[in-house]
């Protein structure tokens, strides 16, 4: 049950993310959202990947000595090849974006037919000058694959770094897209001549027309507020299927690696028993009655003189050896040995502590389902509907401006209007949290200190009290040893 | 109080915030603002709602005494005190990762706790090492869900005391060690003296002023001599083994090193000596280098004893060793022998790394009142190389140390050999094997008997 609710959380997580890479996509195109981004993009994918491997094959056609067989016309045109690899290709190399504008190149033909004029490598070389020109374009490409990895990643290892990621590589898109005009304007400001900036931009980094006003809008609008409102929100779907992750998986985890433990430990024991009892019947067998005998009398040849002739020097050598040999076979029966203990002491300590198994799972720590999931969708709510509502006041503080009557003439000053006035309300908002969360701190702490002091005098009072009870207990003690020698001193002076 | 996480997250948020405001674009800023409140927005909630007093954590240990090549089944138990559910909590309980092995289960989990609820995880250690050792602290993380604010605390007075003694292994060793190598030294020899015990020990001629009672009839109607019976005096000895603790025993790799060997030549030569009926008992010789005046106090003392218990007390007296301070091995003998109100056959395990004249002074006090004493010599470089790949380099510095050292065991040998005390020295592969004979030889020959 916990697994399927986690597999669920995370394909969630896989689809709300690949939405949001859609929608992001589509920024770049002309019109309104376009739900065919995704498929533009992979198709455009698919080009790279095709352009890639076909280069790849020209030039092992090129070079026959490293093709899949001799001669020129070889490589990709093979009709085996082609039947096998073309339905998955483009015939037609199309570098395209999302809008359909081509940037590069056209059709692969044209490349297998090229072995003369014009020769194939200007032909490779005029292509990858094509794409480089859009260094852009080959960004964007690579943060979209990292995008579509990162999340593949975040499913695999319900690591949360990797949703960040993915979101940083979807703001990664819009940033870079972004760039040449920024530059420009850097460049600008630093005082280049436009005649020398422009002709490189415009040959090399383009400029990015970002029209879909789905997703970017040069004043805050509800549209680009729900946009961002949506891609937060998968990265918060993807925080959560991580905690669920993380709560569920220590109890299956450790399930699994005991089991596995076990399996290797019962396996492993009873393999090293098996060879411990071969080893002993082939001592038993090849050691005859004298080998003791021999081994002394061998050594005993290695005399002095003997010594210094190559005879007594092999026996020295190989006493050396036989000696590590010893050393480590007595280090393998160590090895076993520990294992066979090992699995015998678990076996032990799971008949004695009926517990121990469900201790080393740590089985009990696995959460309730029914109350995850209820508290995760009431958390994630909450979190959602207060954010938003905190970031539609931060993004339009014209209406915190209305609440705490700030002049009109700071209020509709045309700075106000420009992206910056974010800050105004952004940064009051966001210390709220941290002067609230330290007066509660502040107050813990002082009912923690009461709370001590408390105890601590109360603790005091029943150790006066209990000492006063002593006393009195003692002064009792006294008064009635006191009375009783009184009484045993009375008869006695009394008696005449 | 904002985790690293949290940190993380508000970093990126600002890095695009910036980046919303250069390009004039409204996404950024909004995704930005998104990111940098989501990490401050539950920060007042998270402090409100966790009370980490509220968790009781303990630790439970099978047992706190064990040997090298034992297990320990750890459990720990948390338990949430109070009426708020914890969402996240990372428990680890941190143990001396140089000294135990993790053999199955892991020392950490992170779970949720409801309230008035507990969670036992557990792990079983393997210790390396003999020693005394400390499982702890148990560190507690307490987490939103997100992981983005944290509050730490190390659970107090969370540390649990283990001694680990010698392996076992050794003495399980020693019934291999009866059948091969102590071949026929190893058994029970008895002393040489003849007196009135009961075992049978000979028959001989009867003497002037033998006992009437010993007379063997059947052996005299045989021989036609009057022959009596000899019985075997039963006298138990007084062993005590002395560990030399200095600095110099220590050197080399923690699980080679001499106090090791020594150490577990003392437990198996226990062993043996208490099958044998002796009393055994122990000696550690130490000095404090902190308390430099104090060097008269170098010498811990366990009196020997006889019964099943002794092996145990000496596994106690000697497991927490550690290898410390300079050797003075003439006042540390001195020391003893002041101490001992009997005659003793003494053990003492020490590398000899002293002066000769030192050594002397200590063969004389111990002649001085009539101990015996037999020297087991750890030979140095042997044990710091000991199961390991030396460079060329490494070898030649070995063979050179190991060459004056042979000088030096040498000429202490002769000035032993002078009061009769024997000085073996031993390697790793021997030392256990070789105290053990040394001491049946001795015990054979009738030393210290009382």
């Amino acid at each position: 049950m916990a697994n399927i609710f986690q597999r669920v959380m995370q394909l969630a997580t896989l689809g709300a993310f690949l939405l949001a890479i859609a929608f992001v996509t589509s920024a770049f195109g002309s019109s309104t959202w376009r739900y065919d981004a995704l498929g533009q993009i992979l198709d455009s994918l698919k080009d790279v990947f095709s352009y890639a491997f076909y280069t790849a094959m020209a030039v092992s056609g090129y070079f026959p000595a490293i093709g899949i067989m001799s001669g020129a016309n070889i490589g990709a045109n093979m009709p085996l090849s082609e039947a096998l690899l073309f339905p998955f290709l483009n015939m037609t190399y199309q570098l395209t974006d999302v809008s359909g504008n081509v940037i590069a190149y056209s059709s692969f033909n044209d490349l297998w037919d090229a072995t003369g004029s014009p020769p194939i490598f200007t032909l490779f070389a005029d292509q990858g000058l094509a794409m480089l020109s859009n260094f852009y374009f080959l960004l964007f490409i690579l943060l979209f694959i990292l995008a579509i990895v990162y999340i593949l990643l975040f499913v695999g290892r319900s690591d949360i770094k990797y949703s960040i990621y993915t979101v940083t590589c979807l703001a990664g898109m819009l940033i870079t897209a972004s760039f040449p005009s920024l530059i420009k304007k850097i460049l600008d400001l630093f005082g280049v001549p436009p005649e020398v900036s422009i002709p490189f931009f415009d040959s090399y980094f383009p400029e990015v027309t970002i029209l879909n006003p789905n997703v970017v809008a040069g004043t805050a609008t509800v549209r680009s507020l729900w946009a961002a409102f949506f891609v937060y929100a998968c990265l918060e779907l993807s925080f959560q299927a991580a905690y669920v992750s993380k709560v569920n998986e220590p109890s299956h985890r450790r399930a699994r690696l005991l089991e596995e433990q076990m399996a290797i430990l019962g396996e492993r024991s009873l393999q090293l028993e098996v060879e411990k009892k071969e080893r002993e019947v082939e001592q038993k067998a090849g050691a005859p009655a004298g080998s003791g005998q021999a081994a002394a009398e061998e050594r005993a040849r290695v005399t002095i003189r003997s010594f210094f002739t190559g005879a007594g020097l092999g026996a020295i050598r190989e006493m050396v050896e036989r000696r590590e040999r010893e050393r480590e076979r007595t280090r393998l029966e160590e090895v076993s040995s520990d294992t066979r203990r090992l699995h015998g002491y678990i076996t032990r300590l799971f008949e004695v502590d009926k517990r121990a198994r469900d201790t080393l799972t740590a089985v009990g720590s696995a959460p309730s389902q029914k109350n995850m999931v209820t508290t995760m969708f009431l958390n994630m709510g909450f979190r959602l509907l207060a954010l938003f509502a905190l970031v539609f006041l931060v993004t339009n503080p014209q209406l915190l401006y209305a609440v705490f009557n700030v002049p009109p003439i700071i209020a509709e000053s045309y700075e106000f209007y420009a992206p910056e006035a974010v800050v105004t309300a952004l940064v009051p908002i966001a210390m709220l949290f941290p002067v609230i969360s330290f007066a509660i701190r502040n107050y813990k702490q002082y009912r923690l200190t009461q709370f001590k002091a408390q105890r601590e005098e109360q603790s005091a009072m029943l150790k006066r009290l209990s000492e006063l009870r002593e006393i009195d207990e003692a002064e009792t003690v006294i008064a009635d040893e006191g009375k009783k020698a009184e009484l045993e001193q009375k008869p006695a002076g009394g008696t005449p | 109080m904002l985790a690293g996480r949290g940190k993380s997250i508000m970093g990126i948020g600002v890095f695009i915030l910036t980046f919303g405001f250069v390009m004039v674009n409204y996404f950024l800023i909004a995704t930005a603002c998104f990111i940098i409140l989501s990490s401050l927005v539950s920060l007042p909630l998270f402090d409100l709602g966790i009370n980490i007093d509220a968790l009781k954590v303990t630790r439970h240990l099978e047992k706190t005494k064990v040997f090298q090549d034992d297990f320990i089944h750890v459990t720990v138990e948390i338990r949430n005190t109070g009426s708020k559910r914890l969402d996240y909590v990372d428990i680890k309980d941190v143990y001396p990762a140089e000294y135990f092995n993790c053999v199955i289960g892991e020392a950490s989990i992170s779970t949720r706790i409801e309230p008035r609820k507990s969670i036992l995880f557990s792990y079983i250690l393997k210790p390396r090492i003999r020693g005394e050792f400390f499982i702890g602290p148990i560190e507690l993380n307490v987490k939103d869900r997100l992981e983005f604010n944290v509050e730490r605390r190390e659970v107090p007075d969370s540390y649990t005391s283990i001694i680990v003694y010698p392996p076992y292994g050794d003495l399980r060793k020693l019934d291999a060690l009866r059948g091969r190598s102590l071949g026929k030294m190893f058994g029970s020899h008895r002393s040489v003296q003849v007196g009135t015990g009961s075992e049978f020990h000979g028959i001989r001629e009867y003497q002037f002023g033998d006992e009437f009672r010993k007379i063997n009839w059947r052996a005299t109607a045989r021989t036609s001599r009057i022959m009596v019976r000899e019985m075997e005096q039963e006298k138990n000895i007084n062993v005590l083994v002395a560990i030399d603790a200095s600095a110099t025993m220590g050197s080399g790799s923690y699980l080679n090193n001499k106090i090791e060997f020594a150490i577990r030549a003392a437990v198996v030569l226990c062993k043996v000596a208490l099958e044998h009926k002796d009393l055994f008992g122990g000696a550690v010789f130490q000095n404090n280098p902190l308390k430099k005046e104090d060097i008269t106090r170098g010498v811990r003392l366990l009196e020997s004893e006889a019964g099943d218990q002794v092996l145990f007390r000496l596994l106690d007296f000697i497991a927490t060793t550690r290898t410390t301070g300079r050797k003075t091995l003439g006042l540390w003998m001195d020391q003893l022998v002041r101490r001992l109100k009997k005659r003793h056959l003494i053990v003492l395990i020490s590398d000899m790394e002293a002066p000769i004249e030192e050594i002397k002074v200590m063969f004389t006090k111990v002649r001085a009142r009539s101990h015996e004493l037999i020297v087991i010599s750890p030979f140095s470089p042997w044990f710091e190389i000991f199961g390991r790949d030396l460079t060329p380099a490494e070898r030649a510095i070995a063979e050179a140390i190991s060459e004056e050292m042979m000088q030096h065991i040498l000429e202490t040998k002769q000035n032993a050999q002078s009061m009769g005390i024997p000085i073996i020295s031993v390697g790793p592969d021997d030392i256990i094997q070789r105290t053990i004979e040394e001491y049946l030889h001795a015990k054979a020959k009738g030393k210290a008997l009382l």
